[in-house]
């Protein structure tokens, strides 16, 4: 006989943790399978080498990658050459991020608050049960629009989470968006009938850059075309109070005084006017309101311009005739989070202020200019098989007070009020650490705290999933299947995340798992009578594809949607470009596009502080991964920027301590003394000051900048004004 | 070899979540103790619930496993057949990492199953442990060398991973005294374990010399 029975024979006293029947024969074998002779004969054997296509997670750009897997391992991951976002290159963080599925950071199965405030494990069987307990119980008393979820968009947490709340009656859905990019895109909005727009940059010969920063805020479609723009010899202007890592693109530093850009923009809109270097054909034909905005323009001169943004009228001057110049093959870029994505009081207008400019140059649609371009349409699926949701019959709770919020985002920290007057009782949270980075997080901790049940799902302990009741473990984004992705722009595609690798934790499931187990426990689970491939290969029908075909290539392009340039279809009441609006009058402001402050004014002896990316983290998402973490530390990323004759000013040398108090908070971090700074502003990158103790590798390195921000919401708009603050500083001695 | 390789295990097996049952597998170990080498104390209930959820679970408040691919890079050069390297081979605190992948090819030799709750750490020390005891029950000194050699030779590292973490929380002390001063008397235990575990370690291998 080569075996023995099961390994409780060997020794019937004792619990045993392998299974199965030891083979005597190899356990007596001579001369064992060592680590290096495996390793050698390994490197030698051809491993069991497979390749996938998915969608990286590193961000919300969603790049397509080639994942190769080694006897299921991965192994290596690339960028999908097809794919538009990632043409060919994943960035730093995308092959961080890669690394995710096997972080000894995860959650690994669903966790239950305690009364202590500590965390236990609970099944799934039981969190679903208690939460659908928790519903019913809010919905008898409270009814369904005490209901909310706030969720950071991806392919499948987007159409579930809606649906989800949908089915329970509650309208109450948001997105990051109040602190990202409400603000921009609500303008945006307003002005073209389009939320966001494109530069066409192998055209371009001159392009102005808001703030934002294509090499730090990466993706690499975006940084290879502005890098195609600046070879070919385009103009590229970066107004930004830091010299950011686009700088080596760039021909023009313009440093401003954070949160006046808008200033600058009415300069340069009163020189196109005043000096008739304006689009006349274009503001003829295609805009309403121009008279009463060239009125107003007329007194925002260089000169006055100069006393608010503290640029130089000349320079100001000298931008308009370039742009005008360049027109049509210019255009002001739209931006993202950046100077005005959330950060000001005056964010939207100056979102309004940028279209203006454009639309002074004629640039829309032209090429060299600022393109709006068409998405793909989802056609209507089965609805036996996918039934519809009723509409819910209530508004959605902020919509009211912030009418100007893009309805596609509404603001989620109407939710944080909701909870604080308790209109809002239960939440829910997806992929989402509002707790952290939406606005100051000892007031959404306070807010949630009030709240009878809050629910995050995530892939690690954020400081939202401590702040929560349950938190449900979602597998990695390699180990997922999630809806189709669809991608605008000139042309059509159509992406899809797909497993690459195995679940490493049996206990985690997917998004649509969840969600589903969820809307059963809730007693709305006859909405989801179908599997996320269903529904997908449904959604791809619509479009002329299958999940197997895009399943097999990753990308698959689909029907041309026939882009051309020329001034497109402006989606707006008056189906024109709006220099006046009247749902901007309707929500209590100017119509007309104009000026607007920022709120906090710096006094003596007080800084602006601003934020932004860096190129290897997203948002505070990566900080706790192992490879991008160590890049943080090796490279002391965490310091506060202070211009050099600030430091001098103030006796502070490179890479000593300060204080950084607001009215909100006090904390304490080195400094980095730069020239790439305009003094009497400081910059702190905005991914750091963890404070949730399973992140060991990220809390407490460097400061969260929303600990200094007070509370207070842009109007009508309802954006986080991440930036609306006025610090001091003071080197700590030792 | 026996006696001492079942001491090992029991102390490895002490790693393993018990829940009530624990001071059974602390008896078993006590019993099983070689003269001369260090005896874990029992500990109090709850301070041994804190050690397993919130030290011994992944993804808990101070979770510290004694997962072998977590302390080793992940791994080695080649992606076989002359292949590419991992990208990220040298990085460490990541599971399943190639002590992982090796420990699975000798359990398919082994015809063992490894249960679900270790799926991924194949190569977590309860189970190292056990395999050692295995082989000396079969006699392999040999086998059991190159195991202690190969897979056992990382519980340094992991000691001081646990000091490392009673350290980050004396830093900053957990709101509730109770909970922090159980979750510090976990992580002092936890070290205790795995130094415990080390000696007995050396002395087995000393022994096979
Ligand atoms: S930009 Fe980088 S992190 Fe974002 S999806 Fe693309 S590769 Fe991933």
């Amino acid at each position: 006989m080569q075996e023995k029975e099961a390994l409780m024979r060997c020794n019937p006293t004792r619990r045993t943790f392998l299974k199965g029947t030891a083979a005597t024969a190899a356990l007596a074998a001579v001369g064992t399978c060592s680590v290096t002779a495996w390793q050698a004969e390994r490197a030698e054997a051809a491993g069991a080498k497979t390749q996938g296509a998915s969608l990286c997670n590193g961000c919300s750009s969603k790049c397509g990658l080639v994942a190769t897997t080694l006897d299921g391992r991965l192994w290596t991951v690339e960028g999908m050459e097809a794919h538009p976002y990632s043409k060919g290159t994943l960035c730093g963080r995308g092959h961080g991020t890669a690394q995710w599925a096997y972080s000894d950071g995860r959650l690994t199965q669903p966790m239950k608050r305690a009364e202590d405030g500590s965390f236990a494990p609970i099944s799934w069987d039981d969190a679903f049960a208690e939460i659908g307990a928790k519903v019913q119980e809010i919905l008898a008393e409270a009814g369904p629009e005490a209901l909310a979820i706030v969720q950071d968009p991806r392919p499948s947490g987007k159409y579930y989470s809606k649906r989800f709340m949908n089915a329970l009656g509650s309208a109450n859905v948001y997105t990051h968006a109040a602190a990202c990019n409400l603000s921009k895109e609500s303008g945006i909005q307003e002005a073209t009938g389009a939320s966001n727009y494109s530069v066409d940059f192998p055209n371009t010969k001159m392009v102005v850059f808001i703030g934002r920063s294509y090499g730090d805020g990466i993706r690499p479609s975006s940084v290879k075309s502005l890098a195609g723009a600046a070879d070919k010899g385009a103009r590229v202007v970066i107004v930004d109070p830091r010299l950011n890592n686009t700088g080596i693109f760039a021909t023009d530093w313009v440093p401003i005084k954070p949160g006046t850009d808008i200033a600058l923009l009415l300069g340069i809109a009163n020189v196109l006017v005043a000096n008739d270097l304006y689009d006349h054909e274009f503001v003829e034909q295609f805009t309403v309101g121009f008279p009463e905005f060239a009125a107003q323009v007329a007194e925002y001169t260089p000169a006055w311009a100069e006393g608010v943004c503290d640029v130089p009228a000349d320079t100001i001057v000298e931008l308009a005739e370039a742009l005008a110049a360049a027109a049509p093959a210019c255009a002001i870029e739209p931006s993202w989070r950046a100077a005005f994505g959330c950060a000001y009081q005056n964010s939207f207008e100056t979102a309004r202020v940028v279209c203006a400019v454009n639309a002074l140059l004629g640039c829309w649609g032209q090429k060299g200019g600022a393109l709006i371009t068409s998405s793909p349409k989802v056609g209507d699926v089965d609805p036996a098989k996918f039934p519809e949701v009723p509409k819910p019959t209530a508004k959605r709770v902020g919509d009211a007070e912030f009418p100007l919020a893009l309805s596609g985002t509404g603001t989620n920290l109407a939710v944080l009020n909701g909870c604080n007057d308790g209109t809002v009782q239960g939440v829910f949270f997806y992929n989402s650490n509002a707790v952290q980075g939406y606005a100051q997080p000892a007031k959404w901790r306070e807010a949630l705290a009030k709240a009878k049940l809050v629910v995050t799902i995530d892939v690690q302990m954020s400081e939202t999933a401590l702040a929560s009741d349950y938190v449900l473990p979602e597998c990695t984004v390699l180990e997922r299947m999630e809806l189709p992705e669809f991608i605008g722009g000139k042309k059509h595609y159509v992406a899809l995340r797909t497993p690459v690798i195995d679940r490493v934790h049996p206990e985690t499931k997917s998004c649509d798992e969840i969600f589903v187990g969820l809307a059963e426990a809730c007693g709305v689970g006859q909405y989801f009578p179908f599997t996320v491939e269903e529904l997908a290969d449904a959604q791809l029908a619509t479009v002329g594809t299958s999940l197997d075909a895009v399943r097999e290539a990753g990308i698959v392009e689909l029907a041309d949607p026939g882009f051309q340039f020329g001034t497109p279809a402006f989606k707006t009441p008056t189906e024109k470009f709006q220099f006046t609006s009247a749902k901007v009058a309707e929500a209590g402001l100017n119509p007309v596009i104009g000026y607007v402050p920022r709120l906090v004014e710096p006094a003596a002896g007080e800084f602006s502080l601003i934020g932004g990316k860096q190129g290897i983290h997203s948002h505070t998402m990566t900080l706790n991964l192992e490879a991008l973490n160590a890049i943080s530390r090796e490279y002391q990323l965490e310091r506060l920027w202070m211009a050099a004759s600030d430091a001098a000013e103030l006796g502070i040398a490179d890479g000593d301590t300060v204080e950084l108090s607001s009215s909100e908070a006090s904390g304490r971090v080195a400094v980095k003394v730069t020239e790439r700074l305009k003094p009497g502003v400081l910059f702190l990158p905005t991914h750091y000051g963890s404070t949730s103790p399973y992140l060991t590798r990220a809390q407490g390195f460097g400061l969260n900048m929303m600990d200094f921000i007070p509370l207070h919401l842009e109007p009508a708009v309802g954006s986080t004004m991440s930036q609306e603050v006025a610090v001091t500083v003071r080197k700590v001695e030792d | 070899m026996q006696k001492r390789a079942n001491y090992v295990r029991a102390l490895g097996a002490l790693f393993a979540l018990w829940g009530a049952d624990y001071p059974a597998a602390y008896e078993e170990a006590r019993a099983g103790a070689i003269e001369g080498l260090s005896v874990p104390a029992v500990p109090s209930a709850p301070v041994r619930r804190r050690l397993e959820n919130e030290v011994l679970t992944l993804g808990s408040l101070a979770a510290t496993l004694p997962v072998e691919s977590l302390y080793k890079p992940w791994a080695s050069a080649s992606g076989g057949d002359g292949g590419e390297p991992a990208q990220f081979g040298a990085a460490r605190n990541l599971l399943l990492g190639d002590s992982a992948q090796h420990m699975r090819v000798l359990y398919d030799g082994l015809e063992l199953d490894v249960p679900p709750a270790y799926e991924a750490m194949p190569d977590h020390v309860a189970l190292l442990t056990e395999v050692a005891c295995l082989y000396a029950e079969a006699g392999n000194g040999e086998a059991v060398r190159d195991l202690v050699a190969d897979h056992l030779d990382w519980l340094d590292a992991y000691e001081e991973a646990l000091a490392a973490r009673l350290a980050a929380l004396e830093a900053r002390p957990l709101p509730g005294a109770q909970h922090h001063d159980e979750l510090a008397a976990a992580l002092a235990h936890g070290c205790e374990l795995a130094g415990a575990l080390t000696r007995a370690i050396h002395d087995l291998s000393q022994s096979l010399r």
